[in-house]
C-alpha cells in the first residue's frame, strides 16, 4: 500500500518536472504568454527564428540557449532583450533584460528584481492614484485653456471682422484710385499722340470723365502737348501711384498673413501678435524675451548684450512645435535657432528656455491657442489616454532623475499608446455590441 | 553662449598664436641647444677623462673624478658614480664635485622601495675597469659587464658576457656639464625667454648614448611622430617641456602636455629590449642618429646614438640591460625604478562622459536619464571648470549646483561616480578662504630671486597664484583640502581631474611659468618643470587616500601633464587634440607610445577636443576608443554637442553597440591593469613586442595601423573617411574575429577585409582564453555580481591559455588583506584546467564555456573533475558548455572526450 502512494508520487514528480513550465512566464508579455500556454505540455519548444529546439524547462533557466534570446523572457542571461512588467492595477511597462536583477528596481511593481524578493516595493497602486490625480489636474487644465482658447478666438474673430471690413474698403479704394490711373494714362495717351485723331465720341467721353472727377483745370495739361505740362502730369500720376502703395501698405498691416480670408492654423494664435513675453534663467544670468510673429531674443545681463536667437520663418506650428531660424551666428559656429514648444495653459507665458546644443535652444510656451477640446464625443478616451501617457512618461523621467530609477519612457509610451489602443479597441467594439462604456456607467449608476 | 565671451575671445587669440610656429622654442632659441653638435667625429679635444688615483670602491658604489682633457683649470672636475639598483639596470650619476647652482637631482620620486642595491666586482687593468655583478645568484639574473675606459677620453660600455657591445656611454664625446665659470659669456636668450633673469648663468648638462645594433627607438612621449623615434638630423630635437598647446600639430617634435625622458631600443634581430631612462625634470632636447656600418661579417649594423641635452640639473642616467626573450623584462625593471602603476578602481574602465561644460544639476540629470532611455551604458559623469562657484576650484557654484552632494548621491545610487575638475591655479580672490589660508602660510611660487614676492599670472579665474608643490608641506595642506568637511559637496564618490597642470599661464611665453620662478629651497622652476604635473596628481592622490577614514579606497584621478613615475597616481590624456582624420590616426601611436613608457592608464578625448566631428568620425572614434584604457568623451564648449547619440541611426545604434563591447571585456580588461601594476606591463601593445620574431610588425608602415591589448586581442582603427575595405596585415597564427567568431589562419600576410561604418576588424588571438561577461548592465558596479564566460581560442596546436584578476574593484583590501583571485587557465590536449594563485574572494560562477577552432567534431562527452557530465553544445565548430556552474577561482578540470579518447 506504502509502496504504491510512493509509486505514485513519484510518478506526480516526474510529470511535474517534465511540464514545469508555470504560467504566466515571468517577463513575458500577455501576447507571450498566450504562446507560452500553447506549448506548456509539450516536451520541447522552439526558437523564435526557428533554428533551434531545445526542452521547455529551458525556458527562463538563467541561461541564454536561443540566438534570438526567446527563451529568457523573464532573466538578463539574453542580450538586447525586454522584461514586462505586468503592474497590476497600473500601466505596464517594458525594460530591458539587462535591469532584471541588478539591484535596482525598475518596474513599478517590483517584479524586475524577483531574486531579491523583498528588495522593491510594489509601487502600482500608488502610482495609480497619483496618476489619477495629475490626469485629473491635466484635465482641468486643458479644460480651462481650451474655454480660454475659444474666448480668444471670438474676441479675434470680432477683431478680425472689423479687419475685414477695413481691408475690404481699402482694396475699394485703390481699385477706385488705379481706375483714375488707367483712365488718365489712356486719354493722355488719346492727346499727345500726334498720329491719333479723337473722334467726337471720344472726346465727348474724355470731357464727361474730366467733369465726373472734377478734373477739369486738368483739361489743358491733356490738350497741351508742352513738356512742362507733361511733367506735372506725370507727377500727378506718381502720386496716385505711391497712395495706392500706402493703402497696400495698410492691408497688411490689418493681415500680415494675406490669408485671403480662409482659415489658417495661426488664427489661433491670432491674440499673441503685438505681445511679447519675457524669462530669466535661475541665474540671472540671461534674460529671454519671446515675440510671437517675430522673434526671440537674448540678453546677456552681464554685458548688457542682446542677441536675436531666431526668427520667425512664416511657418505654421506643427506637433505643437515650431522653428524659429536665422538668429545671430555664434562665434565659429552656426546661426542660433529656437525651437518653440507650445504648452496647453489658460494664460500665457515662457515656461523655460534652455540652450540644447551650441547654439540651439528650446522655448517652451504655454499659451490656450494649442488646447485642444478634450471632450468631444467619440475621441474623447483616446486623447485622454494619450495624456496619461504623457503624464507617466513624465513620471518616469522625474522618478528617475529623483530616486534614479530607470525604465525605459520611449517603451512606456510605445506600451501606453498600445494599451490605449487597446481600449480604443474594444470600446469600439462594445459600442458595436451595444454593450458598450455607456450602458455599464449607466448601471453603475442606478 | 555669452558666459563665456572671455574664454573664448582668449580661445580665438590663443587659437591664432598657436598657429605660428613662433610661439614655441625652437632648438635656436635655446642657449645650450643652439651650440648641439649632431654628431659630428668624435671631438676628443674638448672630452673628459677620469682622474688617476682619484678612484673610490665601495661595495655597492663606484666612484671617480673626471676633468676635461688639457684642462688646466682643476676646479671644475665632476664626480662620477656607479651603482646598480637592479640586476640588470646601471645607474651613472654625473655632478659637479663642488655643485653651486641649485642643480636639482630628481630623487625622492624613483621609487626606492623597490632597488635592490647590487654589490660589484671590479676588475681594474691598466686601461679599462671591469665591473660584474658579486652575488652568484645575480650573476646568472644579470647578463652583463661594464667596462670603464681610464686612460682615454671617458667612456662606458655595456657588454654581453660573451663580449658583444649593447650600448656605449660618451662614444660621441658629447658629454657636457655647463658650470657658472665657463658660461660667462651667454648672452640674454633671443625671443619668447626674453623675460627669464637666468639669476645663475647656463647650467646646462649633455650626454649620449649610442645603442650597438639597434633596430627602431621608442619612447620620449609625449610627441605626435609616430610610434618609432626619427633621426633629427633634419629639423629640431625632440623636446620635453611641458606645456599648454591647444590644437596641437601632427608629425611634430615640438614639446606636448607631459614628458617621460624614457627611451627603448629594440635590438635587431634579437627579442631584447634596451632602455635608458634620462633622470632630469628640466627641459630636454634630443636628438637621434644612425650609423650604418659593415661588421666583421660582412652584414649591415645599424648603431643608433641618442643625445640628451638638459637645460640643468645633473646627468643621472639609467641603463636597463634588456635579456633575450625576455623583453617585458624591461618594462618591470623600468617600473621598479620609477614605480608600478596604480591599480584603478574598476568603474574608472567603464566609459565616462564629459565635455567643457556641463552646466547644471539639471543638465546631469537629463544626460543620465537619456543613457538609460538608450540603453547605454556609462559610468562616470565630469564637471569641468564652469561647476565651480567663479572658478575657485574646491567650490560648487550655488544658481547651478545648489546640492551638489545630492546630485553625485543620486547620480552614484547604481554605482555610478563623479569627477570634479581642480586645477592648480588659485584664483587671487582675498575673501576666499582657501586663497587666504595659503596665502598666510606662504604656499605660493615666488617671482624670483630678486623680488619678494609671489608669481602671479592669468588663467581660467584671471589673476592666480600657483602653490608650489615641491614643498612637502604645501603638498599635504593640498591633500588636506580634499577632505570632505574642506571640499563641501563632495562625496566619497567624486574623484578628481588635475588640468592645466604643466603649469598652463596664459599671456606668458609658452603659456607656462617662467623659469625663474622659485620654488622650495631655492629651486628655480627651470630645474624641476616637467615635474610639477606629477606632484600635482601626487598630493591629489593622498588626499583621496585621506579623506577616507580607513585609507582604504583607491583614488581615481585624471591629469594632462605627467613625468617618469605617474603611473603611481594618475590615468593620462593626451589634451585638446582636434576633430579631424588625422588626429585620429595619430591618437593610438601616441597611447601605445605612453604605454611603452610605463604609463599603461591612457586615453584620449573621444571625437575631438576641438571643432566638430561629422558622423562618421565620431562614430570611428568611439570605435578604436572602446579599446583604450581610458575611455572618455569630451569637447569644448564652442563645439556641438557630442554625446553617442547627437548623430541619430545607425551611428547611435553603432556606437552603443562598441560601448557594450568596452563592457563586455571589462574582465579581461581589469586583469590587464592588474598586471599592468604587478609587473608594469603596457596594456596597449605595439605588434612589434608581442610578435617579435616578425618582420612587418617591425616596419613603421604598420605601426599606425594595429595596436594589441595585452596579447589576446588585435585592434585595427579605422581612421580614412569612408574606407570600405583595409589592408591588414595579421601575424602568423589564427585569429578569430571580434563578432563572428570567424577563423582566419595566417601565415604572416596581408589580408583585405571589409570596414563597413558599423565594423572595425578586431581579433581574438588564437591560443588566448579571455574572459567576458555577457550581461552588460548601466555600469560596472552593477556586473560585479553576473557570471563569466570564459572564451577559449586554440591555436595551431589546440592549444590555449589566459588568466583572471577579481577583486572588490574599489578597496586595497587585495594589498592589504590578500584578498584577490588570481586564476591562471590552460587548454592542452582536449582538457581544460586551472593554476590557482590565489582564491580569497567572493568567487564568480562561470556560466559558459566556448571553446573556438577545435579540429576534431566528435566530441562524446565533457566530464568535469573526471565525474559529474556536463551539458554542450557543438555548432559551426564552436564547442559551447552550458553552465558548468563552476567557481572561477576553484581548482578544476574539464575534459572533452572524444571517440578516439575512447578508443
Amino acid at each position: 500500500m506504502n509502496l504504491f502512494w510512493v509509486f505514485l508520487l513519484l510518478i506526480i514528480f516526474v510529470d511535474l518536472s517534465l511540464q514545469n513550465l508555470e504560467l504566466p512566464v515571468r517577463g513575458a508579455s500577455p501576447k507571450l504568454n498566450e504562446k507560452y500556454s500553447k506549448i506548456k505540455n509539450q516536451e520541447f519548444f522552439k526558437c523564435d527564428n526557428g533554428l533551434n529546439e531545445y526542452p521547455i524547462s529551458f525556458i527562463n533557466d538563467n541561461y541564454c540557449d536561443c540566438e534570438d534570446g526567446s527563451d529568457e523572457p523573464g532573466t538578463s542571461a539574453c542580450i538586447e532583450m525586454t522584461f514586462y512588467c505586468s503592474n497590476e492595477g497600473y500601466v505596464p511597462e517594458i525594460i530591458p533584460s539587462s535591469r532584471v536583477n541588478d539591484g535596482i528596481c525598475d518596474c513599478s511593481d517590483g517584479s524586475d528584481e524577483w531574486m531579491s524578493p523583498n528588495k522593491c516595493q510594489n509601487l502600482s497602486k500608488e502610482k495609480k492614484v497619483r496618476l489619477d490625480k495629475q490626469m485629473e489636474e491635466e484635465i482641468t487644465i486643458r479644460r480651462e485653456g481650451y474655454i480660454a482658447k475659444l474666448k480668444l478666438k471670438k474676441k479675434t474673430e470680432k477683431k478680425s471682422d472689423k479687419a475685414l471690413q477695413k481691408i475690404n474698403d481699402l482694396n475699394q479704394e485703390i481699385k477706385e484710385i488705379n481706375k483714375t490711373l488707367i483712365q488718365i494714362t489712356y486719354y493722355q495717351s488719346l492727346y499727345t499722340d500726334p498720329n491719333k485723331v479723337m473722334t467726337e465720341e471720344q472726346k465727348t467721353e474724355v470731357n464727361s470723365f474730366l467733369k465726373l472727377t472734377g478734373w477739369e483745370r486738368f483739361k489743358s495739361f491733356f490738350v497741351s502737348s508742352s513738356i512742362s505740362n507733361q511733367n506735372k502730369l506725370q507727377m500727378k500720376k506718381s502720386k496716385i501711384e505711391d497712395k495706392i502703395m500706402i493703402l497696400q501698405e495698410k492691408i497688411k498691416m490689418v493681415d500680415p498673413f494675406q490669408t485671403d480670408n480662409q482659415s489658417n492654423p495661426e488664427d489661433d494664435f491670432f491674440y499673441l501678435k503685438d505681445t511679447h513675453y519675457s524669462w530669466k534663467t535661475d541665474d540671472k544670468h540671461y534674460d529671454y524675451t519671446f515675440y510671437p510673429f517675430d522673434k526671440v531674443e537674448q540678453r546677456d545681463n552681464n554685458d548688457r548684450n542682446t542677441v536675436t536667437i531666431g526668427r520667425w520663418n512664416d511657418k505654421q506650428v506643427t506637433d505643437g512645435q515650431e522653428l524659429y531660424i536665422n538668429g545671430k551666428r555664434c562665434n565659429n559656429g552656426p546661426s542660433r535657432e529656437v525651437l518653440i514648444k507650445y504648452k496647453c495653459h489658460k494664460t500665457s507665458k515662457i515656461v523655460s528656455v534652455k540652450e540644447t546644443n551650441f547654439c540651439i535652444y528650446e522655448l517652451i510656451f504655454q499659451t490656450p491657442g494649442i488646447c485642444e477640446d478634450i471632450d468631444d464625443d467619440f475621441h474623447d478616451q483616446q486623447k485622454k489616454e494619450a495624456i496619461e501617457s504623457e503624464i507617466v512618461s513624465k513620471n518616469v523621467i522625474s522618478t528617475k532623475n529623483n530616486n534614479s530609477n530607470s525604465g525605459l519612457w520611449k517603451i512606456v509610451i510605445i506600451v501606453a499608446l498600445c494599451v490605449m489602443a487597446y481600449f480604443a479597441y474594444t470600446y469600439y467594439n462594445q459600442k458595436n455590441d451595444n454593450n458598450g462604456l455607456f450602458q455599464k456607467k449607466s448601471l453603475k449608476n442606478e | 553662449m555669452k558666459t563665456n565671451q572671455f574664454i573664448v575671445l582668449f580661445f580665438l587669440v590663443c587659437l591664432t598664436c598657436c598657429n605660428e610656429e613662433q610661439n614655441f622654442k625652437k632648438c635656436r632659441d635655446s642657449n645650450y641647444c643652439k651650440s648641439r653638435k649632431l654628431f659630428q667625429d668624435k671631438t676628443k679635444e674638448s672630452s673628459y677623462q677620469i682622474i688617476p688615483n682619484s678612484i673610490k670602491t665601495e661595495k655597492q658604489l663606484f666612484e671617480c673624478k673626471l676633468e676635461r682633457k688639457n684642462s688646466k683649470n682643476k676646479h671644475g672636475s665632476l664626480i662620477l658614480q656607479i651603482t646598480f639598483p637592479l640586476a640588470n639596470v646601471v645607474r651613472v650619476i654625473i655632478n659637479e664635485e663642488d655643485p653651486k647652482n641649485n642643480r636639482y637631482q630628481m630623487e625622492s620620486l624613483l621609487a626606492k622601495e623597490t632597488f635592490e642595491q647590487q654589490k660589484y666586482i671590479l676588475e681594474e687593468s691598466e686601461d679599462y675597469c671591469f665591473f660584474k655583478m658579486d652575488d652568484e645568484s645575480n650573476q646568472k639574473e644579470s647578463s652583463f659587464l661594464i667596462k670603464l675606459e681610464k686612460k682615454e677620453h671617458f667612456g662606458i660600455s655595456v657588454l654581453s658576457l660573451d663580449g658583444e657591445e649593447i650600448l656605449k656611454i660618451n662614444d660621441k664625446s658629447l658629454l657636457s656639464f655647463e658650470t657658472s665659470k665657463t658660461s660667462k659669456q651667454s648672452k640674454p636668450k633671443q625671443g619668447s625667454s626674453q623675460s627669464d633673469s637666468e639669476p645663475y648663468g647656463g647650467s646646462s648638462v649633455s650626454l649620449d648614448i649610442t645603442f650597438q645594433n639597434s633596430g627602431n627607438l621608442y619612447g620620449l612621449p609625449e610627441h605626435t611622430t609616430g610610434l618609432s623615434l626619427e633621426d633629427t638630423k633634419e629639423g629640431e630635437p625632440y623636446r620635453l617641456f611641458n606645456v599648454d598647446v591647444l590644437d596641437y600639430e601632427i608629425g611634430s617634435r615640438e614639446a606636448l602636455y607631459g614628458a617621460v625622458p624614457m627611451i627603448l631600443s629594440k635590438t635587431k634581430k634579437k627579442e631584447m629590449l634596451n632602455a635608458v631612462f634620462w633622470n632630469n625634470p628640466a627641459e630636454t632636447w634630443v636628438d637621434i642618429s644612425t650609423d650604418r656600418m659593415k661588421t666583421k661579417n660582412k652584414q649591415f649594423k645599424k648603431n643608433r646614438a641618442v643625445h640628451f641635452m638638459s637645460e640643468t640639473g645633473v646627468i643621472d642616467l639609467f641603463i636597463i640591460v634588456g635579456k633575450e626573450k625576455q623583453m617585458y623584462q624591461t618594462f618591470t625593471n623600468y617600473a621598479k625604478l620609477t614605480g608600478f602603476p596604480f591599480l584603478p578602481p574598476i568603474f574608472s574602465l567603464g566609459y565616462h562622459q564629459s565635455r567643457y561644460t556641463y552646466k547644471s544639476e539639471k543638465e546631469i540629470l537629463r544626460l543620465q536619464s537619456t543613457f538609460d532611455q538608450l540603453d547605454i551604458p556609462f559610468d562616470v559623469l565630469w564637471l569641468d571648470i564652469e561647476h565651480t562657484e567663479g572658478i575657485k576650484y574646491f567650490t560648487f557654484d550655488p544658481i547651478n549646483f545648489p546640492n551638489p552632494s545630492g546630485l553625485i548621491d543620486t547620480i552614484s545610487k547604481p554605482g555610478r561616480k563623479m569627477v570634479s575638475v581642480v586645477d592648480p591655479h588659485i584664483k587671487k580672490d582675498p575673501n576666499w578662504e582657501l586663497f587666504k589660508d595659503a596665502l598666510e602660510s606662504d604656499f605660493f611660487i615666488q617671482q624670483n630671486t630678486k623680488t619678494n614676492k609671489f608669481f602671479e599670472g592669468e588663467c581660467w579665474p584671471g589673476l592666480s597664484l600657483w602653490p608650489d608643490f615641491l614643498n612637502p608641506k604645501v603638498r599635504e595642506w593640498w591633500s588636506s583640502r580634499f577632505s570632505y568637511d574642506k571640499y563641501e559637496g563632495s562625496t566619497k564618490n567624486l574623484y578628481i581631474w588635475n588640468d592645466m597642470n604643466e603649469p598652463s599661464v596664459f599671456h606668458l611665453p609658452e603659456n607656462t611659468l617662467p623659469r625663474d620662478t622659485i620654488h622650495f629651497g631655492e629651486i628655480e622652476n627651470r630645474n624641476i618643470h616637467n615635474l610639477y604635473g606629477l606632484l600635482v596628481t601626487q598630493s591629489t592622490f593622498n588626499g583621496l587616500i585621506n579623506r577616507n577614514q580607513d585609507q582604504n579606497e583607491r583614488p581615481f584621478i585624471l591629469s594632462r601633464s605627467f613625468f617618469a613615475g605617474s603611473q603611481k597616481y594618475s590615468a593620462i590624456w593626451t589634451g585638446d587634440n582636434t576633430a579631424n582624420w588625422e588626429h585620429l590616426k595619430y591618437t593610438d601611436s601616441m597611447l601605445v607610445s605612453l604605454n611603452l613608457a610605463g604609463l599603461p592608464f591612457v586615453g584620449d578625448d573621444v571625437g575631438g577636443f576641438l571643432k566638430n566631428p561629422e558622423a562618421e568620425l565620431l562614430t570611428r572614434w568611439f570605435q578604436t576608443g572602446s579599446f583604450h584604457p581610458f575611455f572618455r568623451s569630451h569637447s569644448h564648449t564652442d563645439t556641438k554637442k557630442m554625446e553617442p547619440w547627437v548623430f541619430g541611426e545607425p551611428y547611435t545604434g553603432i556606437i552603443r553597440k562598441w560601448i557594450k563591447n568596452r563592457y563586455s571585456l571589462l574582465p579581461f580588461y581589469y586583469t590587464q591593469f592588474h598586471k599592468a601594476s604587478t609587473l608594469g606591463k603596457p596594456i596597449m601593445r605595439p605588434l612589434w613586442l608581442v610578435f617579435p620574431n616578425e618582420i612587418n610588425p617591425t616596419q613603421k608602415k604598420y605601426e599606425l595601423q594595429s595596436y594589441m591589448i595585452g596579447s589576446s586581442i588585435l585592434v585595427f582603427p579605422i581612421s580614412e573617411k569612408e574606407q570600405k575595405t583595409k589592408k591588414i596585415y595579421l601575424p602568423k597564427g589564427i585569429w578569430y574575429d571580434f563578432e563572428t567568431f570567424k577563423k582566419m589562419k595566417s601565415k604572416g600576410k596581408l589580408f583585405t577585409v571589409k570596414t563597413p561604418i558599423e565594423k572595425i576588424p578586431v581579433f581574438y588571438r588564437g591560443g588566448k582564453i579571455v574572459p567576458r561577461k555577457t550581461r552588460i548592465r548601466k555600469c560596472t558596479h552593477l556586473m560585479s555580481n553576473d557570471p563569466i564566460t570564459l572564451f577559449v581560442f586554440l591555436d595551431e596546436n589546440q592549444k590555449s591559455s589566459g588568466s583572471i584578476y577579481i577583486d572588490d574593484g574599489h578597496s586595497y583590501d587585495y594589498k592589504n588583506l590578500n584578498k584577490f583571485i588570481s586564476q591562471k587557465f590552460v587548454f592542452d590536449d582536449h582538457s581544460l584546467s586551472t593554476v590557482t594563485n590565489n582564491n580569497n574572494y567572493d568567487s564568480t560562477l562561470i556560466e559558459r564555456i566556448v571553446i573556438l577552432g577545435l579540429s576534431k567534431n566528435n566530441i562524446q562527452d565533457i566530464k568535469l573533475n573526471n565525474s559529474k557530465s556536463l551539458e554542450f553544445e557543438l555548432q559551426n565548430k564552436i564547442l559551447t558548455i552550458r553552465k558548468p556552474n563552476i567557481y572561477i577561482g576553484n581548482d578544476w578540470v574539464i575534459d572533452l572526450i572524444t571517440k578516439d579518447n575512447e578508443l
